[in-house]
């Protein structure tokens, strides 16, 4: 059986089938998610804005010009609600000054610690590096799907992932020797 | 196979689908049946985002508000306030948004009238990949009520490479080389907006509908410059911008403005066909793949001497020399009409021929105030190697072959030898 195309499932879920967008939503919400992360640094606070990136892009689904792109404009949200929210963090911590951290924010649940280490460092490479990353893994590894979200040719796409490897390979190693 | 990074990376985005299934149940149960809803939709994404984050931190809490929320809506009451809408766009991330971007594509059209009656236009597309900047463009002028003259140009630079820059002629395969752009402002619109967001003052003008979409429109002000910026309230990315300068004389719009597509590198390739004639415009060395002939000469000189009104300029590869005739020169193209797109650059071949004639050609250039169709006076002339007569251009473009004896005496020429 082949796997419904992006336009495909945009055009059922005008139709009325709102099951294909449950699909929309299993293909990229870890995207979506890995995307919050790099703004948020915390997961609880990711999942909530990615469901609020979702809530957003059905809304405003009459607006996207290329279904084909669906991945490629859920992005562009994504990048747009995390700045939303790191104002309203600002301005909260603001009004807050004083309030116990410990409250404020959840405790991330416990970790493989070398896991939580590259996770934070990808939060730490170019914005294009990290995508590529985030495409890559959460697309099951297929350069294919992960390009056209990034609007990149095959080579162009390959040439990005592989300079975000040897950057976490040199971080990995330089953190190794920090160690010893 | 896998490497060790791999399976880490892996295992890092295996994160991102912790509680997928429940997270996927809780939002479907919020979306309504039908897209057509969406307004409704708009209402409960509004206080979701209102009550998430910074203020309910517990998943349970979450879930019942969210239902109260649903029922909130049902009910129709509003009580959060503010934009039902919730999405806003500040500067700050259109601005981001645009730096980040790794590709840019826009048609443009600009147009500026002078106080003296000139008019400029074009329009066409420009895209941006890294340092590259490639313009395809139409484009003219018109002096006054003359008629207008309109041409179709490729430009390319690389500004990693001292700006290095082409511009193409097709219909002509006609080309110029520099090392530099020397300030293009075709080429260079993009950066100078860039540049104007960043050192300008901006005033949000709020939610507008333009070309029937929705969209988020700023005004940035500097120095004489108003630029409307009209962004995509879900991207923040802009969707047309248009700036008028120069208490409007001068405009330019850009629009269909796309980010982050792909663009091939071979658009960019700055390598110019070898069928093209090549203009360096730093050596003045031209490459040329064919033979230049008389017939080259002729028709350059007949095209200046058509832009001069029916009289052949004071200087062409050659002539009276002196302040006095230079600054008549000057003059002359000044009052040269353009000559029809086709005849462009006519008179540079003409001038190639000239410059590639042989050492001891002994090339003569008299042709100053001579009449075209004069058929009695020459215009210049020249020596074949090996020949023991001149050719003789005169001034109804026939080339006669003339005994060195029997050559026009030309006052000036007499003295300056």
């Amino acid at each position: 059986m082949t796997t419904p195309s992006d336009k495909t499932l945009i055009r059922a879920v005008f139709a009325g089938d709102k099951a294909a967008y449950e699909k929309l939503y299993d293909r990229y919400a870890p995207l979506v998610r890995a995307v919050c992360y790099d703004m948020t640094g915390n997961l609880a606070d990711t999942q909530d804005l990615a469901q609020d990136v979702f809530m957003r892009a059905y809304e405003k689904l009459d607006h996207l010009r290329e279904p084909a792109r669906f991945g490629k404009w859920l992005v562009g949200i994504a990048r747009l609600r995390c700045r939303e929210w790191r104002r309203q963090r600002l301005r909260s911590q603001n009004k807050n000054v004083g309030l116990n951290d410990a409250q404020a924010v959840a405790p991330e649940p416990p970790d493989d610690s070398r896991i939580e280490l590259l996770r934070e460092m990808i939060t730490t490479l170019p914005e294009k590096e990290r995508l590529a990353l985030h495409t890559f893994y959460l697309q099951g590894s297929s350069a294919d799907n992960a390009r056209r979200i990034m609007g990149l040719s095959r080579s162009g796409f390959y040439r990005v992932l592989e300079r975000a490897r040897k950057r976490l390979e040199q971080l990995l190693i330089a953190e190794q020797e920090n160690i010893r | 196979m896998k490497t060790p990074l791999d399976k880490d990376l892996n295992k890092v985005y295996e994160t991102f689908n912790q509680n997928h299934n429940n997270l996927r149940q809780t939002l479907m149960a919020l979306l309504p049946d039908s897209i057509k809803q969406h307004k409704r939709a708009g209402r409960i994404s509004h206080a979701l985002a209102f009550t998430g984050g910074t203020i309910m931190r517990s998943r349970v809490t979450k879930l019942a508000a969210a239902a109260a929320i649903v029922i909130a809506v049902i009910i129709g009451i509003h009580q959060f306030g503010g934009s039902i809408d919730g999405a806003t766009v500040a500067w700050a991330d259109v601005l981001e948004n645009m730096e980040a971007a790794q590709t840019v594509t826009f048609t443009f059209e600009y147009e500026r009238r002078y106080e003296d009656g000139e008019y400029c236009w074009g329009k066409g597309t420009t895209r941006i990949k890294g340092t590259y900047r490639r313009a395809d463009a139409t484009g003219g002028h018109r002096y006054q009520d003359g008629p207008p003259h309109e041409e179709t140009t490729i430009s390319i630079t690389d500004l990693s490479r001292q700006n290095q820059f082409v511009l193409i002629y097709p219909p002509q395969k006609w080309a110029y080389f520099a090392p530099d752009h020397g300030g293009n402002d075709t080429l260079l619109t993009y950066d100078g907006l860039k540049k104007d967001f960043r050192d300008g003052t901006e005033e949000s003008l709020g939610r507008v509908k333009i070309d029937g979409r929705d969209a988020v429109c700023f005004r940035i002000s500097k120095d004489d410059k108003e630029i409307i910026v009209w962004a995509d309230p879900d991207t923040a990315l802009p969707i047309k911008i248009e700036r008028t300068a120069d208490d409007g004389i001068d405009k330019i719009v850009l629009s269909d403005i796309a980010f982050d597509v792909e663009l091939d590198d071979e658009l960019f390739d700055m390598t110019l066909p070898d069928d093209y004639i090549v203009t360096n415009m730093e050596t003045e060395e031209c490459r040329v793949s064919f033979e230049l002939t008389e017939k080259h000469l002729i028709e350059g000189l007949a095209v200046n001497a058509n832009a001069l009104g029916g009289k052949f300029p004071t200087l062409y590869k050659g002539g009276r020399r002196g302040k006095e005739a230079f600054e008549k020169y000057i003059a002359e193209t000044r009052e040269m009409s353009e000559p029809p797109v086709e005849d462009k650059f006519k008179p540079s071949l003409g001038v190639e021929f000239v410059k590639r004639l042989p050492e001891g050609s002994d090339y003569q250039y008299v042709g100053e105030d001579v009449k075209l169709g004069d058929a009695n006076t020459p215009v210049c002339w020249w020596k074949p190697i090996g020949s023991k007569t001149y050719r003789v251009v005169y001034g109804d473009l026939s080339i006669r072959d003339v005994e060195p004896g029997d050559l026009p005496k030309i006052p000036w020429l007499t003295e300056q030898k």
